[in-house]
């Protein structure tokens, strides 16, 4: 996964924060590591969704450049990646994504009555991912909270959530421009 | 302006222990934008420093009315008017301008106690010995110099003893997320109407 990154960052910094901002390229290779793996049950991606999602977590990293100092970028993308195709699969009605001074990433989606709150934590000496903790809402009362890696508890969302039949959304534009491309459709 | 005398403590005041399920926390946050646009409580509003949620700091909505969220500490006294009170001592009143202002910029949402009060519980979370562990979050009675409605949302273990992560990053960063989950699973917007504490419940027999 991330095979299209263009440099494996060491850590992040306020400058590196700003270069893979500024790097459109970078942008758009996300969003194709992404949508392939956010298919829902009849293996189609909600582009709109994802393209929403990619959009409020670079807008989080130009925001809390603050927060991320230290975090090794290639695992907090691949991360990032990881946990937002497993949630966007089930298709919610709302979905968002946040960096917290806890040092961890927080996503949020809701679906009815159902709230998942999935936060990723990053060790704060050697910047690596640590670990996941899920914990899942119905009807306002707890149905389970638990911690580990990503995969297990990503795991647990298949036993309250079916990955969902999801509108397909086609893109008119380029989301991303790409310098120096002279294509503007992508094929996923 | 003059504080409100209201909230001082007295010492004819004891710990309030009574069941307030049906009664509402006020919690003041920076600023009146404090919702994301999925209609979460945004991280910095809600917590004002990683501990904080050891010991979530909110106010009782009763005696405690919807304006005194905006008076705000100031000064050099405000370590003295932000700690607990101890039941027996007399207090100062706060100064207008030397010890609080008035900061309307602030925002304000609720809690229902009985949504909180022993109704949440994280069974899976490892403790620092590396053993599955139950916390249970509780809302206690704890009043400050400056303050005699203050209330705190914290959390005990199986044995009743209340929770201290450090030292285990593992067993916080479980605790922050569930308690995070919690926080805004049960958040109100929409201010709850007031209810007056009874007089038996804060006066010494």
């Amino acid at each position: 996964m991330i095979a299209a990154l263009p440099t494996p960052y060491p850590a992040l910094n306020e400058k590196r924060i700003e270069y893979v901002l500024a790097d459109e390229n970078y942008k758009l290779s996300l969003w194709k590591d992404l949508a392939p793996i956010s298919k829902g049950k009849n293996g189609v991606v909600n582009f709109q969704k994802i393209k929403d999602f990619t959009q409020q977590f670079f807008e989080e990293l130009t925001r809390k450049k603050h927060l991320l100092d230290n975090i090794k970028t290639l695992s907090l993308l691949t991360n990032f990646v990881q946990a937002s195709a497993e949630v966007l699969k089930y298709n919610p009605e709302i979905a968002s994504i946040e960096f917290t001074t806890a040092k961890s990433l927080f996503v949020y989606t809701s679906k009815g009555t159902s709230k998942v709150y999935l936060e990723l934590f990053f060790d704060e000496e050697t910047g690596k991912f640590a670990e996941a903790v899920l914990n899942i809402y119905q009807n306002r009362t707890q149905e389970l909270a638990i911690n580990g890696t990503l995969n297990f508890v990503v795991q647990k969302l298949d036993g309250y959530f079916s990955p969902a039949s999801i509108n397909l959304y086609k893109p008119t534009e380029t989301p991303y421009a790409i310098s120096g491309s002279t294509t503007a459709s992508y094929a996923f | 302006m003059q504080y409100p005398e209201v909230l001082l403590p007295r010492t004819h005041f004891k710990r309030i222990e009574e069941d307030l399920s049906e009664h509402h926390l006020c919690r003041t946050t920076p600023t009146r934008n404090f919702l994301n646009a999925a209609g979460l409580i945004k991280d910095e509003e809600l917590f004002r420093n990683e501990l904080e949620f050891l010991d979530y700091s909110t106010n009782h909505l009763g005696q405690f009315e919807m304006d005194f969220n905006f008076l705000s500490l100031c000064g050099d006294n405000r370590k003295y008017f932000r700690s607990y009170w101890n039941f027996t001592d007399d207090v100062i009143c706060p100064e207008y301008l030397q010890d609080f202002e008035v900061d309307n910029s602030k925002g304000v949402f609720f809690f229902k106690i009985g949504e909180i009060h022993r109704k949440i519980q994280f069974p899976l979370v490892k403790n620092s010995k590396g053993k599955n562990d139950t916390f249970t979050a509780i809302v206690k009675h704890t009043p400050t110099h400056s303050n005699f409605w203050h209330f705190s949302i914290a959390w005990i273990d199986a044995n009743g003893d209340e929770v201290n992560p450090r030292g285990s990053s593992t067993w916080k960063n479980s605790l922050i997320a569930s308690i995070r989950a919690h926080l805004l699973n049960k958040f109100l917007v929409d201010k709850p109407v007031p209810a007056l504490i009874e007089e038996r419940y804060f006066l010494k027999s």
